[in-house]
Order: C-alpha cells, then sequence, then structure tokens
C-alpha cells in the first residue's frame, strides 16, 4: 500500500519568524545589494543535486498547497516574505524589514533586487493581487487570512468588496497590513510573512478569478521567485528546477536540481547507489529498520533531525468523557518499550502536542510514567465498566504507528480493558476525526512555529476539532494565547494549556520519532529542515 | 464479420453506462471526500461548507452523476479534485507508459511460457516436464513486490547494470536506449507472474492435442516431426490460450499498482492509488471508464482472434 502521507497542510516550512526578530525589528538577517552582485558575478558554478523523496506532490499552486511535499516542491521556486529555520526561528526573505509599533500595523519593505526570473520587478501590485486572490471567494485557498482587517472569518472577502482594508501599498516596495486585533509577531509571521507564496501579477492579471485553479500556469509555473526555476514535473517521476540566475540573494551554485519521486525501500537503495544526494525532511523519510544500513554506508554521513512530529492518540471526549479514564489510558501505555524496542532509541516521549524541542515546549510537565496498577485503580475509581469495548481507530499507511498503536492496544489488554483496534486508510480516519465518529484515534498533527497551529484543533470554532472538545476554559486560554501579544506571557498562557492537556487529557502523544537526515558526500551544504532555505549555497563537487 | 463486430459495439454502450453507475455509487460510498483533505485547524466549517457547495459534493447522487455524465459526453474528464490539473490530461500522461510496460511484459511472458510449454508437455513426466512445471509454480506464487526488490538488489545496487527505477534517466534525453534499460526490471517482474500462469495453458493445451488422430495422420504422411508439433499441433493448442491471454490485457492496462510503485514506472496503477488516497471522484472515474473500455475490447478482441485462428469457429 501507499506510502506514510500527511496530507495535512504542512505549516512547518511556510511558516513563522523568530522571536528574537519581533524584537529587533529585522534586524536578523542581512543581505547586502554587494554580497548578491558578488554571487552573482560567480553564477552557477554547475552540478545538479538530487532530493529523494517518497510522497509526491500534488499541485503547484502556491495558494492551494493542501500536502507537505506540494508546499516543499512549491517552495524550492517560490520564497516566502520570511522563512521558517531549523531552530524554529526566522530568517526574513522577500521581506527585508517587518515593522510594528503597535502590533497591529505591520510595515513591510520588499527586498530591493527582488525580481521574477524573467526579469520582472516584484512589487507590492504582486502582493496586492495575491492576497486578493486568497480572499476571493471563488478561489481555493488553505491559506486563512481571518485575522487580517476587510476579511471574514472565512478569510475571504464579503460579497460586495474587492480589496481588503487591512491592506496597503505605501509604494513599489512597501506596504502595511493591518490585523484586527494586536498579534504578537510569531503569530504574524506564521500566519502571513512565513506562509503567503505569490503569484506573478504580471502573467496572470487577466486570468478570471474564478479559473485561476485550473489555469495552465498551476501546471507549469514557469514565472516565479526563489533560488531555482520550475523545468518539468515528469508525472509519479521527478520535479526538475534549473538554477534561478536572477536569484535576488545570489545566483544558486548548483545548475539544477531535482525532486526524485520513489518508495521508502528505493529511497535507500537509491541513497546507497549514490543516485540521490539526500532525503527530503519530513516526506523523504527512511524507514527505522533501515537506520543501522544507511549509517554504514561510506558515500553518505547520516544524523537526526532537529525536528520532529509527535504523533497522538486523540479521544473524543464525549464518547470518553471521564478525565481520569483517558489519564489511566495514557498511563497503561508503556512508552519507553516503544521508543526502545521500535523506534529503536531514537525517540522522546513528551505529553502534549509539542515535541521538546519547541520554544513553547513547557518543560515543566514531567509525562506520566507507565504505571499500569496505577492505572487500573484510576479506571475502577472512575467506575469503569470493563466489559465495554473501546474501539480504537488507527491509520493504515505508517508500518511503526501502526505497530506502535498495537503495542499500545496490548498494554491496554493487558489491564483488563476490551479494545477493538479498526484500522482505515487515511481518508477514512479524517472523516471519522472530523464527523467524532471515534472513540480513539491515532493522528499526526504537524506544528509551526507558532504554538496555536496545534491548539487550534481543539476550539469548537475550528472544523477541525478532533476531540470534539468544547471546555470553556481552554476555549478561552487558547483564544487569549492567539491575541496576546507580549512573547513571555504567551508562553505562560500556552503554559497553561499544555498543563490543562496534561490533567485532562485530550489528547496524548504516543511518541515522537527521530527523522534521519542523510547527506552525500559530494553535496556540500546544509540538509534537513533547513534544506529548502539553503539550496542556493549548495555545491556538488565530483 | 464486420456486422458482428459493430453489433457488439453497440452493446458496449449500455453496458458501459451501467459499469459507470455501480462505479459512481462505490466510489461515493467510500467515507471521507476530497475536501476534508483541505485540514487545517483554521478551516471554518463556513469555507469547508463553501468548498463542498462549489464542486458540486452536496447535490444528489443522482445529480452528480448526470452532470458528470453530461460533461463526459461533450468529451470533458473534468478536472483532478485534488490537483485541480484536467482529468485528460492526467490519464493521458500515464497511458503509454502502462501500455508500453504492458505490452512489453505480455510479449516477454509469452516468449518464455510457449517454448517452455510445448517442451514441457513433450517431454511429459520426465524430469524437465517437472522443471518446468515447478519454475511455472514458483513464477505464479512470488509477491512481486518482493521478485521486484530483490532485482533491484541484485541488477541495480550490487551490479549496478540496470536503474532502480523510473522510467527515464533524470532530466529525460537519454533515447530510446535509456527507456529499453528502465523497462527491463519492471518487465521482468510482470512477465514472470504472467508466463508461469501461461505455461500450464500450453502445456495443457498442447497434451490435449499431442493426442489427437491427426497428429499421427501427419507423421505417418512423412511430415518432419518439427513441423508435426509446431505447426500443426501448435495452431491448435494455442487457442484455448488466446482466450486466457485476452484476459491478461485488462490487467495489465488496468495498471500493476505495485510493480509500478516499486519502480516509479508513472503509470496508471499510480494514479489510480493517488487518486484513491485523495478521494479525487473525477480521476478514479475516468480511470474506472478507461479499464472497463480496456475489459470490454480486450474481450471482442480474444473474439475475433478466435475465429481468425480457428476457421471452424463462425462469429457473427
Amino acid at each position: 500500500m501507499r506510502k506514510h502521507r500527511k496530507p495535512f497542510s504542512a505549516l512547518l516550512l511556510t511558516a513563522a519568524v523568530a522571536l528574537t526578530l519581533s524584537a529587533c525589528g529585522g534586524g536578523g538577517y542581512t543581505t547586502t545589494k554587494e554580497a548578491s552582485a558578488d554571487s552573482s558575478a560567480a553564477s552557477s558554478a554547475g552540478g545538479t543535486a538530487v532530493i529523494g523523496i517518497v510522497n509526491p506532490p500534488t499541485t503547484f499552486n502556491p495558494l492551494n498547497p493542501n500536502d507537505t511535499a506540494s508546499t516543499q516542491a512549491i517552495s524550492v521556486m517560490n520564497d516566502s516574505l520570511s522563512v521558517l529555520n531549523d531552530k524554529l526561528e526566522f530568517e526574513l526573505r522577500l521581506a527585508d524589514a517587518i515593522d510594528t509599533e503597535d502590533n497591529r500595523t505591520f510595515k513591510i519593505h520588499l527586498h530591493d533586487n527582488a525580481t521574477w526570473n524573467d526579469g520582472t520587478d516584484f512589487t507590492t501590485k504582486d502582493v496586492e493581487y495575491t492576497l486578493n486572490m486568497i480572499a476571493n471567494p471563488s478561489v481555493t485557498s488553505n491559506i486563512n487570512l481571518s485575522f487580517i482587517e476587510g476579511l471574514n472569518d472565512s478569510g475571504k472577502l464579503d460579497a460586495g468588496t474587492s480589496s481588503i482594508s487591512g491592506f496597503k501599498s505605501l509604494d513599489d516596495k512597501t506596504f502595511t497590513v493591518t490585523t484586527k486585533y494586536p498579534v504578537e509577531m510569531t503569530y504574524f509571521n506564521d500566519g502571513f510573512s512565513g506562509k503567503v507564496r505569490f503569484l506573478p501579477q504580471h502573467v496572470l492579471k487577466d486570468t478570471p478569478a474564478e479559473s485561476l485553479d485550473t489555469s495552465p500556469y498551476m501546471q507549469n509555473p514557469t514565472v516565479t521567485i526563489g533560488q531555482f526555476s520550475f523545468v518539468k514535473f515528469a508525472k509519479d517521476q521527478y520535479i526538475q528546477y534549473k538554477a534561478n540566475e536572477s536569484y535576488y540573494l545570489g545566483a544558486p551554485k548548483l545548475s539544477g536540481l531535482y525532486l526524485k519521486i520513489m518508495t521508502a525501500s528505493n529511497l535507500v537503495a537509491q541513497i546507497q547507489t549514490g543516485e540521490v544526494d539526500t532525503n527530503m525532511d519530513r516526506t523523504g523519510l527512511i524507514p527505522v529498520e533501515d537506520f543501522e544500513k544507511v549509517s554504514n554506508m561510506t558515500n553518505v554521513t547520516s544524523s537526526f533531525s532537529p525536528i520532529s512530529t509527535p504523533v497522538s492518540v486523540m479521544f473524543n471526549v464525549q464518547k470518553m468523557s471521564d478525565p481520569k479514564v483517558r489519564r489511566a489510558l495514557e498511563m497503561a501505555v508503556n512508552r519507553q518499550q516503544i521508543v526502545d524496542k521500535l523506534l529503536k532509541g531514537n525517540g522522546e516521549i513528551v505529553d502534549g502536542m509539542l515535541p521538546s524541542t519547541h520554544p513553547f515546549f513547557d518543560g515543566s510537565i514531567e509525562p506520566y510514567a507507565y504505571d499500569p496498577d496505577g492505572a487500573k485503580k484510576l479506571l475502577e475509581e472512575a467506575g469503569w465498566d470493563f466489559g465495554q469495548v473501546i474501539k480504537f481507530s488507527v491509520p493504515v499507511g505508517n508500518k511503526v504507528r501502526e505497530q506502535a498503536s498495537e503495542l499500545m492496544a496490548a498494554d491496554w489488554k493487558a489491564i483488563g480493558l476490551q479494545v477493538e483496534i479498526q484500522k482505515f486508510d487515511f481518508p477514512t480516519l479524517l472523516q471519522k476525526l472530523v464527523s467524532n465518529d471515534y472513540e480513539v484515534g491515532v493522528v499526526t498533527i504537524p506544528y509551526t512555529a507558532d504554538p496555536s497551529s496545534v491548539f487550534n484543533y481543539f476550539t469548537p470554532a475550528s472544523a477541525m476539532n478532533f476531540t470534539g472538545i468544547d471546555d470553556p476554559k481552554l476555549t478561552a486560554l487558547i483564544e487569549k494565547g492567539a491575541k496576546e501579544t507580549d512573547t513571555e506571557a504567551r508562553k505562560e498562557i500556552y503554559n497553561q494549556v499544555q498543563q490543562y492537556f496534561h490533567e485532562n487529557v485530550p489528547q496524548f502523544a504516543m511518541y515522537v520519532d527521530k527523522l534521519m537526515i542523510v547527506q552525500s558526500n559530494t553535496l556540500k551544504g546544509k540538509v534537513g529542515p533547513d534544506a529548502l532555505n539553503n539550496l542556493y549555497k549548495w555545491e556538488k563537487t565530483e | 464479420m464486420l456486422t458482428y463486430i459493430v453489433r457488439r459495439l453497440l452493446i458496449f454502450v449500455p453496458v458501459l453506462l451501467g459499469i459507470t453507475i455501480i462505479n459512481f455509487i462505490i466510489v461515493n460510498m467510500a467515507p471521507g471526500n476530497p475536501v476534508d483533505m483541505y485540514i487545517d485547524p483554521n478551516m471554518s466549517p463556513e469555507i469547508i461548507e463553501a468548498k463542498k457547495e462549489a464542486l458540486g459534493l452536496n447535490d444528489p447522487l443522482i445529480v452528480q452523476y448526470v452532470k458528470w455524465l453530461g460533461t463526459l459526453l461533450t468529451g470533458d474528464l473534468g478536472y483532478s479534485m485534488s490537483s485541480y490539473a484536467p482529468v485528460a490530461q492526467l490519464v493521458g500522461e500515464r497511458i503509454m507508459p502502462t501500455v508500453t510496460l504492458g505490452l512489453a511484459a505480455l510479449v516477454l511472458a509469452l516468449l518464455i511460457a510457449v517454448p517452455l510449454g510445448i517442451l514441457s508437455a513433450l517431454k511429459q513426466n520426465t524430469k524437465i516436464d517437472y522443471f518446468v512445471t515447478g519454475l511455472s509454480f514458483i513464477g505464479t506464487s512470488i509477491p512481486n513486490f518482493f521478485l521486484g526488490l530483490a532485482l533491484i538488489y541484485i541488477f541495480a545496487v550490487n551490479l549496478g547494470v540496470l536503474p532502480t527505477g523510473g522510467m527515464q534517466q533524470l532530466g529525460g534525453d537519454g533515447g530510446m536506449w535509456d527507456r529499453v534499460r528502465h523497462m527491463i526490471l519492471p518487465a521482468i517482474v510482470l512477465a514472470t507472474a504472467i508466463a508461469g500462469r501461461k505455461v500450464r495453458y500450453v502445456r495443457a493445451s498442447m497434451l490435449d492435442v499431442l493426442k489427437q488422430d491427426y497428429l499421427r495422420t501427419a507423421r505417418s504422411k512423412g511430415v518432419h516431426e518439427f513441423w508435426v508439433t509446431n505447426k500443426h499441433a501448435l495452431r491448435n493448442a494455442l487457442l484455448p490460450v488466446i482466450t486466457v491471454v485476452g484476459l491478461e490485457i485488462p490487467i495489465l492496462l488496468g495498471g500493476a499498482i505495485i510493480t509500478e510503485q516499486i519502480f516509479q514506472w508513472p503509470g496508471i496503477g499510480q494514479l489510480t492509488l493517488q487518486s484513491m488516497m485523495s478521494r479525487d471522484y473525477p480521476t478514479i472515474m475516468a480511470l474506472n471508464l478507461i479499464a472497463a473500455i480496456a475489459v470490454l475490447g480486450a474481450n471482442l478482441l480474444t473474439d475475433i482472434l478466435y475465429s481468425a485462428a480457428d476457421p471452424r469457429i463462425k462469429v457473427g
């Protein structure tokens, strides 16, 4: 069957901003015209690199990248105003300054050298066009800008309006965005600067909004603004890019780049044969059982990614309504065994939605230890009927996740619970989660630099409220967290949210697995989660 | 003959219509829908509803079907609900790879199966016979994915003589030979299973024919044994084989999903899997339609070939 797929919108790479940046207002990343000129003169030295990817991208539409692989394929050729690095901090890209006085009006200056790869200057007209398209009700987009003034709760323009009142162009390279309420810089960048990628107004201005989704440009986006330019997509085989010689941060050193699509077993084989230089972060997963084999290969070096995503066990709180029962189910699971045996030690145990490497992770929370006796006692206290069968919904596609779910079910049976595992393909499971038609389920939810990216799943306003939770206390905390503008105060609020999760257990993390990153000896440059930000610096030696 | 073909083609129409109706119902009965795949906590229920409305997913099933059929009759297969590419383009790009690989596998399989089947029949109950039937058993029972991975390991990773997968080298201007090189391993994997099944058909059929009186007559007239076997016997022995080979064609055209995936062969099988995983209704329907046409077409072709091979059989 199919490779593990995470069709969640992959926010991780598209989002967020450095906390430091919010403090010093654009000083974190500097590129000077001199530097650009130097590297342009050096031009492409040649060589091509190949990145192995297991999940094929489905679209090149920057307004609707509805899976991780698509976002990655798009970000090779389209920059956002700022990009997320592997420390979940922000670096400026198409913008060379993002400033705000009141946390409501954000003044953004575009990079002076930024031009589309056909030579046309990149201006606020492109920004305005793109935002208008995202906000147009007839355009499909999974980018929701509802926090910007002038847009409704769905992030769209109301009928009868044709422009966004929260957007103002000051000159060709400067514009402001005004939000409905004050927001912290991370929140703004997570939802806007790091998320939006742009469409060339000069190419698409005559395309009616109704036919933008199906415009030929989306299949063949040759005019873009990024490190590399699109050459072709050989379906199910590879995406071919060539260096964008006019890239505003300096022409890439490579002349070409490929994202090569293959199965996980083939990925390992091609790493061994040297056909692949590195694996894509999160969408080019190397199977755990091959870790040893890969680390013994002499033509590559391997390491572990600093970024990985917790695999969540979700409770439908309407059916599993007693927090004591949910906590008991968490305590009954021997998570150390999952990490030691299944992940061969390459993982960590946390309680909630965020991994320990996340800036908003509350390190003071001690995950529940494995305690089958305590769990049983807690269940008896809660008056649990041990004859009741718990239906446990597990998605197929990721072997480790399936096996871990089976181990977990065995742990539950060991304390006398009746568990029935039901396996579903991902779309079916998703449908069950969305409609709250399950009792206990497993799902992986990606996070971004802003914690609201994961905690927004737990409010009744979200269409994706998997747990069905509707606790005014939690909702208030999450809303307060979103609207707080002081970083430290936000951390404090999200600590309370995490504390709430620890006590009430609407969800707990089964494990956080470390992802292996491979780099061939002939490839020089940064790989892993930061790879796509640094492609233009990559070099290939023979 | 011509009226027969025309009549058969006319029967195709109601049959196809029936198939599309059943498929449409089954596809829509599967839980989940294309819009649910837009998963994002910031998606409001309103956007989801609006999107469903725009794609027509809220219409009654019968209305959706009639709309689909209506656009189909104008020659339009619609747009994919996941990539928004025209379905005709998505499918069109994948048909040739699948057809080429399928035909190559079929030819290769017959080149292996027919001589081995004859040999096995001629040497019935000898060590050669046991060896060949044993081989055919292995061919039938070895899983595609295992054979595929094993071949990749041996020929691509260890010996480095053939590529691990894909249809052409990166960049894709390696010419004809490059494509052939990429096709060798997947064709062998597909051919192994087909040949395994066909050897036994050829053998059994040949054994039946070899007992016939007319062969003794031929021999007594002094016809050389080579011609007795390969001309007089083989022609009759191949008749039932034509039928079963005809049945292989739709299987191959439907896309050898596992083989295509292991070798990243950009064919129909891969697309089928992707469109099912994203509940991409228009693409699934188009693929079903093609599979149905392939089955019906292959059946017709089999009947025609049958009458061509055996003058006693008259169609019409």
